[in-house]
């Protein structure tokens, strides 16, 4: 039953051991990844949507992805890698269906976005609106360079986990990754000290 | 000295800033940055907004994913089995949309129903039907709606708040035993004292500007509880879990406005009120930041997970509702049936009891842990794992439960073999004839609670007078035992 608790043993083994156990029958070490990769796989959707209602249910939905797929998995990347790329590929899905053009826009931000930046740096304080104003210009850049600076500034994953899981060239992160970084830079000028 | 375009530069800049580069072109880039300012400035730039994405905010573990998740992946795995001409998918959303449609139609019936319908008739016919026979059965009633802030003090120091000031039904937050539990149920011995808020100014003696921020912690505290407890007429309970959190950390606002004098007198009243919570000094900043409205209570998104109780079911799901508007409408305060709500409450839960009791209908499907529900004839629990607290150490939490775990005194009453069988959470067992012989056999650190053993035993049989005789009671003596 998937509601049974795990086995209090398994809950130090590491992925592969989980996923060969669940490949050989006992589905519910299924719960233990979970619990394991919630946390990273939620804050991987707020920060490419910055929405708290679409959260709960991409992620079960890439949950239900990996469970569904798991049988197959075959090693030959990181568990963790793989369930990234299940919920990129999720998000891309998402986005698609929303088909909301600022996400898939290749301009550069537009003069009001600067402005009103630079408006909320001269009324507010720095440090206290530093992370909104953060979100909102991470939420102007299109998401082909957004998904790899979550993925690099916010996940911490290296130039080859990133490719593997935006399933591209090295080469095409560390591109992409410069020009989201200039863009994201150039959003936030009036934000960034002298 | 090599030069870069302007591009070139800035893809490198970006390499150097994840320290990725050769040795040799690292030395290059430096030796040109020292030479250029502005190539400077990018990369610090670049450096501010990398760290600034790195320190952003983290959504904090849901511990009630798992619980979700697999209720989603049990109904697909129904779903495979399913012999309806329909996916078996659409019951749940067409149960929702009905506990849904019971939590908006108070304001709908005066104010709502057009939009609304509107709303659904994009939905499909199911839903609507779903929606429209549940007009039928009545409006939805939040249980305190109309409490005052001397109420909400009493609840954040004591945990308990009755329905009203005759009833002996009441919300219970129970942080001393195993498992935090919130609990909606009869309460005959437990009801709160009497404490106001102007009890607790007379003692910590706060500032015009002090009254207001705490007047507003407490207001926001009462919209918070008005929000969190709903009956709907056609016999369905929704209680918020996150209201078991609301006691600690009203208590950490309040002593976050005080001064560190001030937080000592609150401490003193605390213990004076024999309040459930005491000051975890240790836990308090010597220099707290005072909010004017406290953080904790702005949580994005006006979603709530709900434990929604019917008579023969339990099921975790979000209500999304427009409480405002709800408590605006004035339905609850209609007389007739406000004054019903203790006995609707008492039906609801016994009915329950009964039905799962007897096996007559299927079982209510517990939410997983770490939220678990149980209940008896007049009290509907639900037990909330500690962890659900890890979210709030950022929370600026500082006060503690006063009690300790070894404090509490629990016993239980049951029938067995013709006879009443009494045991206590310190290993006592014995076969009760009257409570007379019961009383010549405790041990002196027992008789501390003959009082409340009278009141277990009274209440036990008047149970046993109404009820089945295979029902058990216990009842757990929550005395401060300083």
């Amino acid at each position: 039953m998937l509601a049974q608790a795990a086995d209090n043993s398994a809950v130090h083994k590491s992925d592969e051991v989980l996923i060969t156990l669940f490949q050989t029958g006992e589905r519910d070490v299924f719960r233990l990844l979970v619990e394991r990769y919630q946390e990273r796989v939620r804050n991987i959707i707020y920060s490419i949507f910055h929405e708290q209602a679409i959260i709960d249910d991409l992620a079960q939905e890439v949950f239900l992805k990996a469970y569904q797929a798991l049988p197959r998995f075959r090693f030959e990347s990181s568990f963790y890698t793989w369930l990234y790329r299940i919920t990129v590929n999720k998000s891309r899905d998402e986005l698609r269906k929303r088909k909301v053009r600022r996400y898939f826009t290749l301009q550069p931000l537009d003069e009001s976005a600067e402005k009103e930046i630079a408006g909320k740096s001269e009324s507010q304080g720095l440090k206290e609106d530093a992370q909104e104003l953060i979100t909102e210009g991470l939420k102007k850049i299109p998401d082909k360079f957004r998904l790899p600076i979550v993925l690099k500034d916010i996940e911490g994953m290296t130039y080859e986990e990133i490719a593997e899981v935006m399933q591209c060239e090295i080469g095409t992160v560390k591109s992409r990754l410069s020009r989201g970084r200039a863009m994201l830079r150039s959003a936030l000028k009036p934000l960034l000290e002298d | 000295m090599k030069t870069y375009s302007a591009k070139e530069l800035s893809h490198l800049l970006s390499e150097y800033l994840d320290g990725t580069m050769e040795a040799r072109e690292q030395a290059d880039l430096e030796e040109y940055l020292a030479a250029h300012p502005e190539a400077q400035k990018e990369l610090r730039d670049l450096r501010q907004v990398k760290h600034l994405l790195a320190a952003g905010k983290r959504l904090p573990p849901d511990p009630f994913f798992w619980s979700r998740l697999s209720a989603h992946m049990e109904s697909d795995a129904e779903e495979e089995q399913n012999l309806l001409p329909f996916p078996r998918k659409y019951i749940p959303l067409a149960s929702a949309m009905a506990i849904l449609a019971f939590v908006a139609v108070g304001v709908t019936i005066v104010l709502q129903r057009e939009p609304i319908l509107e709303y659904l008739s994009r939905q499909s016919q199911a839903v609507k039907e779903a929606y429209e026979s549940s007009i039928l059965k009545g409006s939805v009633l939040p249980l305190f709606a109309n409490i005052d802030n001397d109420k909400v003090l009493q609840y954040a120091l004591f945990g308990t708040l009755a329905l009203d000031d005759k009833s002996e039904t009441a919300l219970r937050v129970d942080e001393q035993s195993e498992q935090v539990h919130i609990e909606v149920g009869m309460t005959a011995d437990r009801l709160p004292p009497s404490v106001t808020v102007r009890d607790l100014y007379q003692e910590v003696l706060p500032t015009t500007e002090q009254r207001k921020r705490i007047d507003a912690v407490l207001d926001e505290a009462k919209a918070r509880i008005a929000k969190g407890a709903f009956y709907a007429e056609n016999n369905v309970l929704a209680v918020d879990p996150e209201l078991a959190k609301l006691n600690r950390v009203v208590l950490s606002n309040i002593a976050a406005v005080l001064a560190p004098v001030q937080r000592k007198l609150l401490d003193r009243f605390l213990v004076k009120t024999n309040a459930s919570y005491a000051l975890a000094e240790e836990k308090i900043p010597s220099s707290p930041e005072p909010r004017h409205v406290p953080e904790v209570f702005r949580e994005p998104g006006a979603q709530h997970e709900f434990v929604v109780m019917t008579e023969d079911s339990t099921i975790v799901t979000r209500l999304t509702l427009n409480i405002d508007s709800l408590i605006q409408s004035r339905m609850f305060e209609a007389p007739v049936v406000a004054s019903e709500l203790p006995a609707r409450l008492q039906h609801l839960m016994k009915a329950r009891h009964e039905r799962t009791a007897v096996g007559s209908v299927r079982p209510p499907r517990t939410p997983m842990p770490p939220l678990r529900t149980s209940g008896e004839e007049d009290f509907f629990k639900v037990e909330i794992a500690p962890r659900i607290y890890s979210e709030m150490e950022s929370m600026r939490v500082w006060v503690t439960p006063r009690l300790k775990k070894e404090k509490m005194f629990r016993f239980e009453f049951r029938m067995e073999g013709g006879g009443t069988r009494v045991e206590s959470s310190d290993g006592f067992e014995f076969d009760v004839r009257d409570m007379d012989s019961l009383m010549r056999v405790l041990t002196e650190e027992q008789l501390k609670h003959k009082e409340q053993f009278r009141k277990a035993d009274s209440l036990f049989r008047s149970r046993v007078k109404v009820y089945s005789p295979q029902k058990r009671v216990t009842v757990e003596d929550t005395t401060r035992q300083n």
